[in-house]
């Protein structure tokens, strides 16, 4: 059975894309993994640049490599494409060892960061390129080749060569070219880096479609969060050639398991604290300054524990007057104010001398009474906003 | 900066293109003179023309030279760019920084010691020496220019384009041939014709390895020459000047025809954003 009918995609393409929010792969006990990366290390000389990692990712997930530049994710995406030899451990791909696997024999196609069209070639030739190699039939191949042209929208240009197209054209004939295989796993370098921000929102949810669309696993190597955060179903947050954590993208963000998370994905507010005692569901903490905090949480910690207390600036109020219930309030003065249209950003110095961040939704057209700067303000959390983090 | 002429300016040009040119049109003007004497006007002529194609020895010369120029230019190509391709793309190899330097070397090596160890070399393994030897040694010494331009261009080369190939499905010989060569065309076809103009030139290399019956086109004029400058001599030099001249006119031609394209492209992709 082909695993996806392009004919149909293409002549019915705002069919709805079928999303299954219940899909959760990684969920499933004794699920076969489609990706395997077992105990994984790979040194360039002393450097080691993916160190003892292991990974599952399961058939048809849209999966995020998320880390600053240097932090081995692109070289972990390489080693599944077949340019990065393993030093140590082994990567698994629908249950076959890819370690003595050259490229050219894998069931993998990648879309380039710089594109990498075939300067000499026309549109056409270049997604024809990957079905020559296969001998397809001729008929096949125009076939083909249509579809992905129709796939991407780019009918009228297939006998364009690629220095005849803009950076977004460019990048529409790239993903043509990537999937006229009908690869069982697309590998996505850094694909929108090189378009503008309108252009690059609008072509994520794209992305997301055709993923859904196709059926096709597709992994994407990014260090932009919300990119990450906007196609993924997960997310690998990397650093230093390891994973720090792997989750869906809402659990990451409300569930970061270090501080290191927190801060990469979002912006966060930390408070040095120590535990001093639990209560009914909840961690109470004492922070260095002194003041008494509480946190909602089913977890346990040691008393005494250096711990932080961590909170979004979106789950922070601010206000002139110290709330009723007034739990995690805190007392400060206002020191700086972004004004980023949607939200107001407020930077508050609290009398214990740290600053924190409050983002305020602009529901109502800004008035005059609006908190200024230097004035007195108390911010407050409530537990459930908040987290406690150990690293 | 001033775009104006000053008189300072008129002077450098017309010095710089006079020091560079006066030789050469003195050398094509007196071909064309009716008289034996080289250094004496008697009126327009093309007779030595004919004469010097009328010179079974001279026409013999050319053959030669053209043979070995296009042999020696051709392998030299292939060797060269193999060369350019192993020292930038196995980057890791042990001992390729002695390599790269080992490569250059013989540019900057005088012909003489060229000439006379490939002498020693096909003296040692008994080769008879005539066209054969003269080819040889032309490929010896003008395969590093080509692996020295090719090497360049492979320098600003995106790698990308040819794991984009390998992930495709191309083996690394097709990915060769139908990505890698292709795109690199341009600074091999300057290699060869760098190859085959030091080949047609060449004089000292060709005198040590040169037998009976391969004499060269430059090895004719010159020893002609010690004769007595003849206006059939002027001639066939003046002939050279054209073919070169025509070469570099049709190589600056493509490359500015290949400009325009390009900015034609440019701009076709700016109209349909």
């Amino acid at each position: 059975m082909r695993p996806h009918d392009w004919r149909r995609l293409v002549s019915n393409p705002k069919q709805p894309a079928a999303l299954n929010r219940s899909f959760h792969p990684w969920l499933e006990k004794d699920k076969q993994p489609f990706i395997e990366f077992q105990n994984v290390t790979k040194r360039y000389g002393a450097v080691t640049a993916v160190d003892d990692l292991s990974l599952k990712i399961y058939e048809r997930e849209f999966f995020a490599l998320l880390g600053p530049s240097g932090c081995g994710k692109t070289t972990l995406m390489r080693m599944l494409a077949g340019f990065e030899q393993v030093t140590q451990g082994d990567v698994f791909l629908a249950g076959e060892n890819l370690a003595d696997v050259p490229p050219y024999r894998r069931p993998v196609n990648m879309m380039f960061q710089s594109y990498a069209l075939f300067p000499h070639m026309s549109v056409e030739k270049n997604i024809a390129f990957g079905l020559k190699q296969d001998g397809m039939a001729k008929s096949e191949i125009n076939d083909r080749v249509a579809d992905m042209l129709a796939l991407v929208k780019m009918e009228d240009f297939g006998k364009r060569k690629p220095d005849q197209l803009s950076g977004g054209q460019k990048q529409r004939v790239a993903l043509a070219r990537s999937l006229a295989k009908q690869p069982k796993l697309l590998l996505l370098d850094e694909p929108l880096g090189a378009l503008d921000r309108k252009l690059r929102e609008e072509t994520q949810f794209e992305l997301v479609d055709l993923q859904e669309k196709l059926g096709i696993t597709f992994m994407i190597v990014t260090h932009d969060q919300e990119e990450a955060m906007t196609v993924a179903d997960r997310i690998a947050v990397m650093d230093h050639g390891r994973i720090i954590q792997v989750d869906p993208p809402m659990e990451m963000y409300e569930r970061p398991n270090s501080r290191y998370v927190a801060d990469f994905l979002g912006d966060i507010n930390l408070i040095a604290s120590k535990t001093v005692g639990h209560a009914k569901g909840k961690v109470l903490l004492q922070s260095d300054s002194g003041q008494d905090l509480q946190v909602n949480t089913s977890e346990e910690f040691a008393v005494g524990r250096n711990v932080w207390f961590a909170s979004r600036p979106e789950k922070l109020n601010i206000s002139r007057k110290k709330p009723a219930k007034a739990l995690n309030a805190l007392e400060g003065e206002v020191w700086d104010i972004a004004y980023l249209g949607g939200l107001t950003v407020y930077k508050v110095k609290l009398d214990s001398g740290e600053f924190v961040k409050a983002a305020v939704l602009n529901s109502a057209v800004s008035g005059a009474d609006m908190i200024t700067w230097e004035e007195r303000v108390w911010v407050s959390c409530s537990p459930q906003g908040a987290r406690v983090l150990i690293s | 900066m001033t775009r104006q002429w000053t008189s300072f300016n008129i002077a450098s040009v017309v010095l710089g293109f006079a020091f560079l040119y006066i030789p050469i049109l003195l050398l094509i003007i007196y071909s064309f003179n009716a008289s034996k004497l080289v250094t004496v006007w008697a009126g327009f002529s093309t007779k030595w023309y004919a004469a010097a194609f009328a010179n079974l020895g001279l026409v013999d010369a050319a053959w030669v030279t053209f043979k070995v120029a296009i042999v020696s230019a051709s392998v030299a190509t292939v060797l060269g760019t193999m060369a350019a391709m192993a020292l930038m793309r196995y980057t890791r190899f042990r001992g390729r920084f002695l390599f790269s330097g080992m490569i250059y070397a013989p540019l900057v090596m005088p012909e003489v010691i060229t000439g006379l160890s490939l002498l020693l070399l096909f003296v040692a393994v008994g080769m008879e020496r005539g066209i054969t030897t003269v080819t040889l040694a032309h490929i010896t010494f003008s395969m590093c220019f080509v692996a020295v331009v090719v090497q360049s261009r492979l320098a600003s080369f995106d790698r990308s384009l040819e794991e984009a190939a390998l992930d495709l499905g191309a083996t690394p010989a097709r990915t060769f041939f139908s990505i890698t060569l292709p795109i690199i065309m341009p600074a091999v076809i300057a290699g060869w014709m760098l190859a085959f103009t030091l080949s047609l030139d060449d004089l000292v290399i060709a005198q040590f390895n040169s037998g009976p019956g391969a004499t060269t086109l430059p090895m004719k004029i010159f020893s002609q020459v010690r004769l007595g400058v003849t206006p059939e001599i002027n001639a066939v030099c003046t002939i050279l000047v054209a073919i070169v001249t025509l070469g570099v006119i049709i190589a600056s031609l493509s490359m500015k025809y290949n400009d325009v394209q390009r900015a034609r492209a440019e701009q076709l992709a700016m109209q349909t954003k």
